[in-house]
């Protein structure tokens, strides 16, 4: 592995920790108190910090395979938790907008980045910025795969990855003091 | 006026113990939450099971006292509330 693989890994998966963090507070609170908002958001942070894991390892499994699977499942993940945050903001549309999910799976790079963009006008401080750079990194690997074969589709998906994680490592300097 | 959800309600009721030194009579803390006197006792009865507050009658009145785990708790909402007002969603 090559000093990029080091720096994604490592930001990478200190974004992980993060979301499992969220995930893990929010968890004991729902244990604590009850109610299906906690649950949600706990759910919604854990599929982010398993989307955010998978992308770690899609980049650096050595099997090309599993490195696909992890690559394809980590929007899918993605979407799944921006969808759980934006449901539980509780508006009509967020029900509209997961329509697309069955029509399109090609697409769910671009679902991921649209869902994350439009939660992120709708957000304030740190998660507004880390939002923001996590669906441009969507967009970034939604352009990827129609970049033509050769080295810029790899260069494409390297910086996705890294917006990706510093998106992530935004919130996580506003907020794990809050969290832990 | 807005319907409170039963987070936010908690959080009125843990609050107000607080705000008197940790310990509130039920009667007054059902007027300051704004809550029915049975509404609240149920609510106070779910929380004495989890350990956040602990409930002491006598013949003429009850006591409510937060106990440290209450107060730990009422802490991480308030931080917690933070997070959740940047996402856009309010407790």
């Amino acid at each position: 592995m090559d000093v990029t693989s080091y720096i994604i890994g490592f930001a990478g998966f200190a974004s992980a920790i993060f979301y499992l963090v969220s995930s893990i507070s929010l968890l004991r609170l729902y244990y604590m108190l009850g109610g299906e908002l906690w649950l949600r958001l706990s759910l919604g942070f854990a599929f982010l910090c398993l989307s955010q894991a998978a992308m770690v390892f899609s980049l650096t499994v050595w099997d090309a395979r599993l490195s696909y699977a992890l690559y394809s499942s980590a929007p899918a993940l993605a979407l799944s938790g921006f969808y759980m945050l934006w449901s539980s903001r509780r508006l009509p549309e967020a029900r509209l907008a997961a329509s697309p999910l069955v029509l399109a799976p090609a697409l769910l790079d671009l679902l991921a980045s649209a869902f994350a963009l439009t939660l992120s006008r709708k957000l304030k401080g740190y998660a507004r910025g880390g939002f923001s750079l996590i669906a441009l990194a969507h967009a970034l690997r939604a352009l990827g795969v129609l970049a033509p074969p050769g080295p810029l589709p790899v260069i494409i998906l390297v910086t996705a990855e890294i917006v990706r994680a510093f998106g992530a490592l935004i919130m996580a300097a506003g907020y794990v003091r809050r969290l832990l | 006026m807005k319907r409170r959800s039963r987070i936010a309600i908690i959080m009125d009721i843990l609050s107000y113990i607080e705000s008197e030194g940790g310990e509130a009579l039920a009667t007054r803390t059902a007027q300051a939450t704004g809550l029915a006197y049975d509404r609240l006792i149920e609510l106070l009865e779910e929380l004495e099971k989890k350990g956040i507050i602990e409930m002491i009658a006598d013949e003429k009145s009850r006591r409510v006292i937060l106990t440290r785990k209450g107060r730990a708790l009422l802490s991480k909402l308030r931080d917690v509330e933070g997070f959740l007002r940047d996402l856009g969603i309010q407790l």
